[in-house]
């Protein structure tokens, strides 16, 4: 099955870079992509193609993961292109219908920015292993403790989130099957019955997650979890690439920022 | 040791009490099967031994330390480590061997350590091969495999286990009882509730509960013996001994402390020689006479 930004494993110096510096890159590099202009969007889009030719991966593989969101940016784009004064494309304005040049050029700008940041985004889950981010979120949340927030609270709930997210989807499946066998239709009736239907899902599923996560911190406990600082198995170790990535990273987000 | 003096426990106040006054010494290393009826209390007693639940009235004692005492938790939950039924619900791990380097995490170990602890959990358990894994591509019997690395890699004393192989098929039954067993020649305590008859028969020592007390506690043949007050509770007892009983109830003069089908073998074959002797005497006596 394929997820959206998967994790690919490999050997890269992408992959080998420490979460932090990944994350922060990308954080940047949002904040990039919605101030600055086509010129550097431009040269964005040369970087994320140059991150994706060192981990190794394919463009094809890259790009599978924007097409769930294509109807979006479509309908994105169309908005822009009709309902943006200036000067009109010949041969419109027909009827009461126009295009413009600067409609075309915005909508293809705002299009070419979100693009880049689905594919930022994924890029980073595609090179980074799930534990691996979590480590890297934990590290970048740190200073939240002065506001009296454990990021390795944080941390652990982010991880078991992921870590159940699939086994909560099975569980709708099998209790949509034990009811479809009891006689219920989902694809049936009018709209009012369908949800009816859907929402008479929720409930089993909220009763059984509650079960499921008294029984969870039962196990957490007996293994000794307590909330605070706690070790992990991989130690990451900043090296100094991470750390110049880092420094790159933050002037140039911030730069952005400031100066666009 | 595990101490368990007068314990009574009420899930609340107003409830009439799950526990009534247990009373119960387990000797380190020892391996103890724990039975008895659906809602009898087995599950509540052992949620005592690692301070989930503390005692309404009564003491737990682990190795000396009191669960009623707040600081000495973190060691006792290290000392007793719990396993319980459903394997998928105490995964908490990404991957096989981040989930058993969870405890090791709790304990703030370095890394160095964690690893060490995680690659002898794996291997006391046999799963060595699956480090890098996704939990849930594991079969059942394998993820209460999991479950049990990620306890080890506590390094524990004792070890109950609450229903663990409930959910598993006859293979994954199996090589969760041969690892136990494994663990328990090393020096381990285990206390195992159970369904399965072949379960409690290989243990040491078998504790029957009924209705928050203890009824019964002794060697499997001296409880199995009992078929009667086992029967009044509803449960099983293994089929060789249930032979064995019925043999009594007709009237021969069997042993019923018999588990196993070797012993009911050699005690059927010395019934027949027994008959078969009385059977050429007598007509020689009435020959003569
Ligand atoms: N969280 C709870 N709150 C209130 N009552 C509970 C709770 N958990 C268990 N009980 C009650 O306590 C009694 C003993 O339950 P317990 O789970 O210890 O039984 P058990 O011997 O483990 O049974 P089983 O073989 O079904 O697992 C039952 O009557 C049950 O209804
Ligand atoms: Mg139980």
């Amino acid at each position: 099955m394929y997820k959206l930004g998967q994790y690919t494993p490999g050997g890269s110096c992408v992959h080998k870079m420490h979460p932090l510096a990944k994350i922060i890159v990308v954080i940047a590099l949002s904040i990039i992509i919605f101030r600055a202009g086509a010129f550097v969007l431009a040269a964005v889009g040369g970087f994320l193609a140059a991150i994706i030719l060192l981990s190794r991966l394919t463009v094809k593989y890259v790009l599978k993961a924007i097409r769930p969101a294509l109807p979006f940016f479509a309908l994105l784009f169309l908005v822009h292109l009709f309902c943006t004064g200036g000067t009109p494309i010949p041969p419109f304005p027909l009827w009461h219908v126009s295009i413009t040049y600067e409609g075309l050029r915005q909508g293809a700008l705002l299009v070419w920015r979100f693009v880049l940041l689905v594919l930022s985004a994924s890029l980073l889950t595609m090179v980074t292993s799930p534990s691996e981010l979590i480590i890297g979120m934990e590290r970048l949340l740190k200073p939240l403790r002065f506001l009296g927030i454990s990021s390795s609270d944080l941390a652990v709930m982010l991880s078991l989130a992921l870590r159940f997210m699939p086994a909560l989807l099975e569980e709708i499946d099998r209790i949509r099957e034990a009811r479809l066998a009891r006689g219920a239709d989902f694809n049936k009736g009018g709209l009012l019955k369908r949800t009816k239907a859907v929402t008479s899902l929720a409930i089993p599923l909220t009763l059984n997650t509650f079960r499921r996560a008294e029984e969870l911190a039962a196990a957490m406990e007996a293994r000794g979890y307590r909330r605070g600082p706690r070790t992990y198995l991989k130690e990451l170790t900043m090296a100094q690439l991470d750390y110049i990535v880092i420094g790159a990273a933050v002037i140039a987000g911030a730069a952005s920022f400031l100066f666009f | 040791m595990i101490r368990v003096e007068n314990l009574v426990y009420k899930y609340d106040p107003n409830d009439t009490p799950v526990l009534r006054s247990v009373n119960l010494e387990i000797r380190d290393g020892e391996y103890v099967a724990l039975i008895g009826p659906n809602g009898c209390g087995k599950t509540t007693l052992i949620k005592h031994f690692n301070t989930l639940l503390s005692p309404t009235e009564g003491d737990v004692w682990i190795d000396g330390l009191n669960t009623k005492d707040p600081s000495a938790v973190g060691e006792i939950r290290q000392r007793v480590g719990m396993i319980f039924q459903n394997p998928d619900n105490q995964i908490v791990g990404m991957t096989v061997e981040e989930d058993v380097s969870f405890g090791p995490g709790n304990l703030n170990l370095p890394p160095r350590e964690i690893r060490q602890r995680v690659d002898e959990a794996l291997e006391a358990v046999g799963l060595t091969g699956y480090a890098g894994r996704s939990p849930h591509t594991l079969s059942g019997g394998q993820k209460q495999l999991l479950a049990i690395a990620g306890i080890l890699a506590m390094m524990p004393k004792h070890i109950a286990l609450d229903e663990p192989t409930s959910s598993l098929d006859p293979a994954g039954r199996r090589s969760v009882a041969a690892v136990l067993r494994k663990l328990n020649k090393q020096g381990m305590t285990i206390i195992h509730i159970t369904h399965n008859v072949e379960e409690i028969v290989r243990a040491d020592r078998v504790i029957v509960m009924d209705a928050g007390s203890i009824l019964l506690d002794g060697k499997p043949e001296q409880v199995f013996s009992k078929v009667e007050r086992l029967k009044a509770l509803g449960m099983g007892v293994p089929q060789v001994t249930e032979l064995m009983w019925r043999l009594q109830q007709m009237g021969e003069k069997v042993r019923t402390d018999i588990l196993t089908v070797d012993d009911a073998c050699d005690e059927i074959a010395a019934l027949l020689r027994r008959i078969r002797k009385a059977a050429s005497i007598s007509p020689g006596r009435q020959a003569r006479g």
